[in-house]
């Protein structure tokens, strides 16, 4: 079916506009004083610098996973292990940081970003070869590495890597010398320009498209289709864990037990809001910053609970690729 | 000692074998439904709730029945008639259960972790045993156990049965030879509902407590031994129960070693990432689509 890309736009509006519409109602029917959980849902992150700020560096590990999710989704590939890849890449980026520490951060920031880049992307790798040259279904081998890989995590940061000291459940610190400023919007946005260049401008990208498309289809045109797999998963892994590590980087300074909790799901959804295009990841990834800001604002000022931007981010993966929001605009639409 | 053992693995069997029943049903029908996990976490939550508050275990399977029977028809009409994908609505099933659950554990009970139901009623326990290894079984582990067999019945000696398997062969050669695909489509998922809620339940109930996120990667476990049994409703009925010994071998090596409980219970997803990997589906489940 072809459809005009104002349709398109149109269509994800609505999903949006609906999505929103839920978290509203469910706001008015369990909180005592709705207006003022309303006001700290929806406006409050608008009226001060520093929730705008906190935003803005929440969005930027939203690009990385949103990207991750668009290069594997663009060849038929789901990676469903985001989570475990953004929380692996921030430990291993971390502990060679930590374990740097006293050299050039000039020397430091390279190779931190690319071990965490390469933990993440062998891990996705595994399951792209399992795809491809075993048959097994990526999206469940994915999953089920991430979650014992989360755990894993969890237990290296509470155990051996743990800072002592502290007494909190989380990994040492990084030198204050290699961290990078707050908000990385600048360099998030690079990162999309270039993986959209890649995807539409060069070879690799073509296959990628074209197996998304067609498996079948690239296999009869000569292109490698087990290479993509394994490629996009590879990709994908690489830059997920790249948004782990950078919002180690910019925000924490280390690994907090859980902080990766919901980049993955939330890069999924924006993933699919951009319809896998590396720019509209851009705009997709504030869209559900703001969502979890808003909810982590009105939790700690009007008492509501934040598990409901879960509850907007699932009707938002309901309708998300309903073809048939908004059917009724062009003429009919007959719905079956 | 032992006796015990086969025991917890056995009633760790349960819900898996269940879901696995319910997730294959929907497999042959051609459109796997993954949202199994949330399923499972939805009917765990109602059917405590609704058991505690009528002081029935029957009123609270029932309403875990139908909890999970209308969250599947909630994803089948989502793909049938708004057209959405299938395992995004899965997916968002999954988040939607874990989100909503807690919600609602915070507002009525005031907590966001464990919930006791005190005057909860538990399901009976049989008297039958077999040198002890029987023992404590309740209602939903004889009726996992039985499971498999009816499936098998239901897909061999029907024609219901029949109709299942073609759609998920070729759904336009079955269209054609005048099976309705939607409808055979629609019961599938109707029947992994009432199994997933038969999970939620033999969960929550012999507890009389819900856990936040309670199905704890069951959902997620049942595909596992569906790739494993090959579609085979015995063999994923055996499957089931050594993903159950598993998942009970990292619980007892948690009571007995001093290793860290972490690192134990890794060990339920890195064995099922090794069996999936081992136990490759050439039918590519997801998307449908073959490379070779």
């Amino acid at each position: 079916m072809r459809v005009s890309r104002v349709f398109v736009i149109a269509r994800t509006l609505s999903t949006l506009v609906i999505a929103l519409s839920v978290g509203f109602i469910v706001i008015v029917m369990t909180v005592e004083e709705p207006l003022e959980a309303i006001f700290a849902f929806f406006l409050s992150v608008f009226t001060n610098t520093f929730y705008f700020g906190n935003l803005l560096s929440a969005s930027v590990p939203l690009i990385f996973t949103g990207l991750a999710a668009a290069v594997a989704f663009s060849s038929s590939s789901f990676n469903l292990g985001l989570e475990g890849q953004v929380y692996l890449g921030a430990l291993v980026g971390t502990y060679i940081g930590v374990h740097m520490g006293g050299t050039s951060p000039l020397l430091i920031l390279p190779v931190v970003i690319l071990s965490g880049f390469f933990s993440g992307a062998l891990i996705a790798g595994i399951s792209g070869l399992l795809k491809g040259f075993r048959g097994v279904n990526e999206l469940i081998s994915s999953l089920l590495l991430s979650n014992g890989i989360v755990l894993v995590v969890d237990y290296i940061i509470e155990g051996p890597f743990n800072d002592g000291p502290s007494g909190l459940a989380a990994s040492m610190s990084l030198g204050k010398e290699v961290m990078l400023p707050r908000i990385l919007e600048p360099s998030s946005l690079h990162s999309g320009l270039f993986l959209a260049l890649i995807m539409f401008r060069t070879r690799p990208g073509y296959d990628f498209r074209v197996t998304g498309k067609s498996p079948r289809f690239a296999y009869y045109g000569g292109i490698n289709v087990k290479a993509v797999y394994f490629w996009s998963m590879f990709l994908s892994g690489g830059l997920a864990a790249v948004g782990g590590i950078v919002d180690v980087l910019g925000v924490h300074g280390r690994v907090l037990r859980g902080f990766s909790g919901g980049y993955g799901w939330n890069g999924i959804a924006v993933a699919l809001i951009a319809r896998n295009h590396p720019l509209g990841v851009v705009p997709a990834a504030l869209f559900f910053a703001y969502l979890e800001s808003g909810a982590q604002i009105a939790s700690f000022e009007a008492g509501l609970t934040p598990e409901i931007s879960r509850i907007v981010q699932a009707v938002v993966f309901y309708l998300v690729t309903a073809e048939a929001v908004l059917s009724f605009m062009k003429g009919g639409g007959k719905v079956d | 000692m032992i006796e015990a053992f086969v025991n917890d693995t056995l009633r760790n069997a349960t819900p898996i074998v269940f879901a696995a029943c319910g997730g294959l049903v929907t497999k042959l029908s051609g459109w796997l439904n993954i949202g199994l996990e949330g399923m499972i976490l939805f009917s765990a939550f109602s059917g405590v709730v609704v058991s505690s508050a009528t002081s029935s275990v029957t009123a609270g399977t029932i309403m875990a029945i139908a909890t999970s029977v209308a969250v599947s028809l909630l994803i089948f009409v989502m793909v049938r008639y708004m057209r959405a994908n299938l395992y995004i609505a899965g997916i968002a099933t999954n988040l939607l259960s874990s989100g909503f659950t807690v919600m609602l554990t915070d507002l009525w009970f005031r907590s966001k972790g464990t919930v006791v139901f005190p005057g909860a009623p538990r399901p009976a326990v049989s008297s039958l045993d077999f040198l002890g290894f029987l023992n404590n079984l309740n209602f939903f582990d004889y009726l996992a156990i039985a499971s498999p067999l009816l499936l098998l019945f239901v897909l061999r000696g029907t024609s219901f049965g029949l109709k299942l398997r073609a759609c998920g062969m070729d759904e336009e050669s079955a269209y054609y030879s005048g099976v309705h695909v939607n409808r055979v489509r629609l019961v599938s998922f109707i029947i992994a509902g009432v199994f997933s809620g038969l999970a939620g339940a033999s969960l929550s109930l012999p507890l009389g407590l819900f856990v936040a996120n309670m199905s704890g990667g069951r959902g997620w476990i049942a595909l596992v031994a569906i790739i494993m049994g090959r579609d085979r409703p015995f063999l994923i009925g055996f499957s089931a129960l050594m993903l159950g010994f598993v998942t009970e071998l990292s619980i007892f090596l948690q009571v007995s070693t001093q290793i860290s409980p972490k690192l134990l219970l890794t060990i339920p997803y890195f064995v099922s990432f090794l069996i999936v990997a081992i136990f490759p589906d050439r039918k590519a489940m997801v998307g449908g689509k073959k490379t070779e």
